[in-house]
């Protein structure tokens, strides 16, 4: 199975006409995003995440290197009917929410009873259903930006490429939204997602991809990426916690020691007469990761 | 052709209040001539009006491109299955079918007139053809610039195109009515009178729509390449 996207080693420079300088939004940018996960893509203002869809989509052309989506190079007309896309500040054309909706499927080959079915069901879904004959003009951006959920989705995509998809929904919107995300994985999807919702990445994505500078700065499982195998944090009862310099909670003592000393202070607590109770590696907050690693490469905090 | 024709017919939805005041504008003079209509104002009408047509045309496709980047609704579109020609078409086909209104509601109005002064309206249809195929050649010279200038360098490309030859041809130059249709209809309309068309007439319709073609195609070759998230600027 060809994966979902793959960029290999992707620069992309702007250059103004008339003036010497020049942008270099992306720069030797590889990565692959498998099939049927939900994938977050991180990374500060600027950084070159939505640079990195747009040259997925067609919309744009590397200045070297290149690219796949769904087994076919960037731009296959063909396959991006096969793609579902909300850009970030999503702009539609004014007409009623439904006519909007119909017209982006039907410029996607869907027609007749298929396309107002589909228009419908995700109407219902998206709570937009009451809007349905309201002029998407005069929406306000929550319920513009579900709107472009809807035309985004209504060809039932195989990949989606979400950019910034929850920025403007209130908590219940958000919800809503990540239980679609979740119901199209559990579908086969896949979901490529740039956020900067850090809480939403770390609950539903499979993998993530910080990206700084144009370049993918660290990949990984949630997992991987968050549980640090350099400290680890031990819990302990039936000791001191003055003497281990730790945290008190609820009877139990965590420990906080680095990995070459996790054996010694096991030793240590059994020979104050406590009882180990878990010793996990210890775990950061994605927010912690990202500042860190956009602290390192100088890149503005998102 | 389905994906042309829905762009064709969105694009003539953005542009309803330029249609409409279009519209208004010939109504208004059409309602103004009713008062107390000369047989000869009625081709001064249709020659104004004629010239009207072509620069109105002209003046809608090429800000076309750059009104859908900079609303960044062009993103949505493209991200869907079409191909850049067929995008490229759907203006085209937006800017024929404003075309085709004006020239349908001029023609009325031509009519209109006639009936009052009870003069004939003979060559009128045929006159309405050229119209409309020069209009939609100049449509597409003009969507062929905005491809890759800036819209206000492309009205100026575009003007010259069309309206070097169209003045040289009406001061007397001797150009190719083939190589230079646009030139030729300009001629014609700046000098049209209710008789039977000549036999050049089809001609140069089927030449304004080759070039039309010919410029389309150059369109697309061009704005395949193009980045559309940056501005061309």
């Amino acid at each position: 199975m060809p994966p979902a996207l793959e960029f290999d080693n992707i620069s992309k420079e702007y250059r103004a006409v008339f003036r010497r300088n020049s942008v270099k939004a992306l720069n030797g940018f590889s990565l692959r995003v498998e099939q049927g996960e939900i994938f977050g893509f991180l990374g500060p203002n600027g950084a070159g995440k939505t640079t990195a869809i747009h040259l997925a989509l067609g919309l744009m052309f590397p200045t070297q290197g290149a690219g796949e989506m769904l087994g076919r190079p960037f731009g296959h007309a063909a396959t991006r009917r096969r793609v579902g896309f909300l850009p970030e500040n999503v702009a539609l054309y004014r007409r009623t929410a439904a006519s909007a909706a119909r017209f982006y499927g039907a410029l996607n080959g869907i027609h007749g009873a298929a396309l107002r079915q589909g228009v419908a069901d995700l109407f219902k879904e998206l709570d937009l259903t009451a809007v349905a004959g309201r002029n998407s003009a005069k929406f306000s951006r929550g319920m513009t930006q579900r709107l472009g959920l809807v035309q985004a989705l209504i060809s039932n995509p195989d990949l989606l490429l979400l950019d910034e998809p929850t920025s403007a929904l209130d908590p219940l919107g958000r919800i809503a939204v990540r239980e679609l995300l979740v119901k199209a994985r559990a579908a086969g999807k896949t979901v490529f997602l740039s956020s900067h919702l850090l809480s939403e990445i770390e609950q539903i994505c499979d993998r993530i991809a910080i990206v700084i500078r144009g370049r993918v700065a660290r990949v990984g499982t949630v997992a991987e990426l968050l549980e640090s195998q350099e400290r680890f944090v031990i819990t302990a009862r039936g000791i001191d916690a003055l003497m281990f310099e730790g945290s008190q909670q609820n009877g139990y003592i965590r420990i906080t020691v680095p990995a070459l000393d996790q054996r010694r202070t096991i030793e240590q607590i059994w020979l104050a007469g406590g009882e180990v109770i878990a010793v996990n590696p210890l775990r950061r907050t994605l927010e912690d990761l990202f500042v860190e690693l956009a602290g390192q490469n100088g890149a503005p905090r998102a | 052709m389905r994906v042309i024709l829905l762009l064709g017919v969105n694009f003539l939805r953005t542009q309803w209040i330029v249609v409409v005041v279009m519209l208004a504008y010939v109504a208004g003079i059409n309602g103004f001539l009713a008062w107390n209509v000369q047989p000869g104002e009625v081709l001064v009408f249709l020659r104004i009006q004629g010239l009207y047509a072509i620069s109105f045309v002209l003046l809608t496709a090429i800000p076309a491109i750059h009104t859908e980047r900079k609303s960044r609704r062009i993103l949505v579109v493209l991200s869907k299955g079409i191909e850049r020609w067929q995008y490229l078409g759907g203006i085209l086909c937006g800017c024929a079918m404003i075309a085709t209104i004006f020239c349908l509601m001029v023609g009325l109005a031509a009519v209109l007139g006639g009936s009052r002064t009870n003069s004939p309206v003979t060559g009128l249809a045929p006159f309405l053809v050229m119209l409309f195929a020069a209009s939609v050649c100049v449509a597409s010279i003009g969507i062929f610039c905005s491809t890759f200038l800036h819209p206000m360098l492309a009205t100026g490309l575009a003007s010259v195109l069309v309206a070097v030859p169209s003045l040289g041809m009406m001061r007397g130059w001797n150009l190719s009515p083939v190589l230079f249709p646009v030139g030729e209809v300009v001629r014609r309309v700046s000098d049209f009178k209710f008789r039977e068309p000549d036999a050049g007439v089809w001609t140069v319709v089927a030449a304004a729509l080759v070039q039309a073609l010919l410029f389309w195609i150059a369109g697309t070759l061009t704005f395949a390449r193009r980045d559309v998230t940056t501005s061309s600027e």
